[in-house]
């Protein structure tokens, strides 16, 4: 892994981010075309790499509103090996179903990515190395890393736009917890939970920050999420080289304060800018796509002014 | 020979799983219910749960948890969630459709999962045996 990116700097040395959002109201076959265009006006630095997509797959739901959409994985997939990828591969370690064949054969993976077998990893059950904290935000002081993810050179958060019933939001930073392995971390990873949910985003996406994030939010999730909410269209994906600018540029288009989230409110101390000043919108403007999520009770402090 | 204390420390992991149920019957993570909503039993560790109740097999909520396990049995798309609901059901005498897991090897070979595998040999052990009456013809690798 190279860590390129992955070192913690304080807000206001880091250049700005560039976060990206692209329209689009369905999964169909116009996805791959678009996806390639806004990566292209990143000019990432993948040609010859092994990049790792890491998608939010949760249970087995045939409907499309929980896990990120096996038609977004494809054309991610296809999009990195056009700008030159030395290969593309697909991991996940479900944190509720320890099937995870299950998962992927429920949402037809393999029609979107071909066989699976080789292209695929179950972190879940991977070899793992321990790797030491950068940050001592929980008490866990070490992470269980599979060699997957240790030998990735490029790693891409690829979550869904949903809201959370215990962090706010579920998007590319808490998309890590799917990173360390059930059979270090339990099902589901209930260490992570102990050890403090906010805690354990900070300290595995100092350790292992994502080299670049893209959010399925063409149809996301409100309400009790992130498994019994409600579908939600928003008809937007949203990408940039920053996970902390990509997932604050996602609260405000769900009408939510970034500032307010916890994880992010402290994720913008030294992991990527929160603020819109720092970050360069390309494609649409949050205006135009805003879509404000419902949220429990609980989070309703987390709306943004506007939208009350 | 099992500590004085065996017994007891095993009736209150009964009690804990029972505690844990979901209200319909089947279990999954661990919560059964999130800000009053009923949570969705999975099929693993429902298996897992009923096979070490399997003592218990009058009580309501064991039958519950079978009814369950039994009607979402025909939607089961993964090799070891199949293996373990087979074992399961198989457990308590069910009659269960064979195992189809032919299709499901030919896309992913189990991803070599020795956990996978390993249930898919017990469950078909179960099925190799007299005890269980099964339906239609086995389309097994």
């Amino acid at each position: 892994m190279s860590f390129a990116q992955s070192s913690l700097m304080p807000s206001f040395s880091r250049p700005p981010s560039r976060v990206a959002i692209v329209r689009s109201h369905s999964y169909g076959r116009d996805l791959g075309t678009l996806l390639f265009q806004a990566l292209q006006e990143f000019v990432l630095p993948v040609r010859g790499l092994k990049v790792l997509l890491k998608p939010n797959l949760v249970e087995p739901d045939p409907l499309g509103v929980i896990n990120t959409h096996p038609a977004v994985v494809g054309a991610v997939r296809e999009s990195f090996l056009r700008l030159g990828a030395k290969s593309v591969r697909v991991a996940e370690g479900p944190a509720h179903e320890r099937d995870t064949e299950a998962i992927l054969e429920t949402i037809r993976l393999r029609d979107f990515l071909g066989p699976l077998s080789d292209l695929f990893v179950d972190l879940n059950l991977d070899e793992v190395h321990t790797v030491k904290l950068r940050t001592r935000a929980s008490k866990l002081k070490r992470l269980y890393l599979p060699r997957t993810v240790l030998e990735a050179d490029f790693i891409v958060s690829l979550p869904k736009l949903k809201t959370h019933h215990w962090a706010g939001v579920t998007l590319s930073l808490k998309n890590m917890f799917g990173i360390v392995p059930g059979c270090c971390y339990g099902w589901p990873k209930n260490v992570l939970h102990w050890a403090g949910i906010t805690p354990s985003i900070l300290d595995i996406n100092s350790t292992v920050r994502p080299d670049f994030a893209i959010v399925d939010g063409i149809i996301g999730m409100e309400g009790n999420g992130p498994i019994q909410g409600s579908a939600k269209p928003a008809g937007v994906l949203i990408l940039g080289d920053d996970p902390v600018a990509v997932d604050a540029t996602c609260a405000r288009v769900m009408g939510l304060a970034p500032e307010r989230i916890e994880h992010l409110a402290k994720a913008g101390a030294l992991l990527g800018h929160l603020q819109p000043e720092k970050i360069r919108q390309l494609g649409e403007s949050v205006a135009s796509v805003r879509t404000p999520f419902a949220v429990l009770p609980a989070f309703q402090k987390l709306i943004d002014a506007k939208d009350k | 020979m099992l500590p004085p204390l065996a017994a007891k420390r095993r009736r209150l992991a009964e009690r804990m799983l029972y505690d844990r149920m979901c209200p319909g019957g089947g279990w999954n993570s661990g919560n059964p219910l999130v800000y009053g909503v009923a949570g969705v039993p999975r099929i693993g560790p429902t298996a897992w749960a009923l096979l070490a109740l399997r003592d218990h097999s009058d009580r309501a909520e064991i039958q519950m948890s079978l009814q369950w396990l039994a009607g979402a049995y025909g939607a089961i798309h993964g090799a070891a969630s199949l293996a373990l609901a087979y074992r399961c059901l198989a457990a308590y005498g069910r009659r269960v459709p064979p195992l189809a897991l032919g299709e499901l090897y030919a896309h992913n070979h189990f991803f070599e999962s020795v956990l996978t595998i390993a249930w898919i040999i017990l469950a078909l052990n179960e099925e190799g045996s007299a005890a269980v009456q099964t339906v239609g013809e086995a389309r097994t690798q």
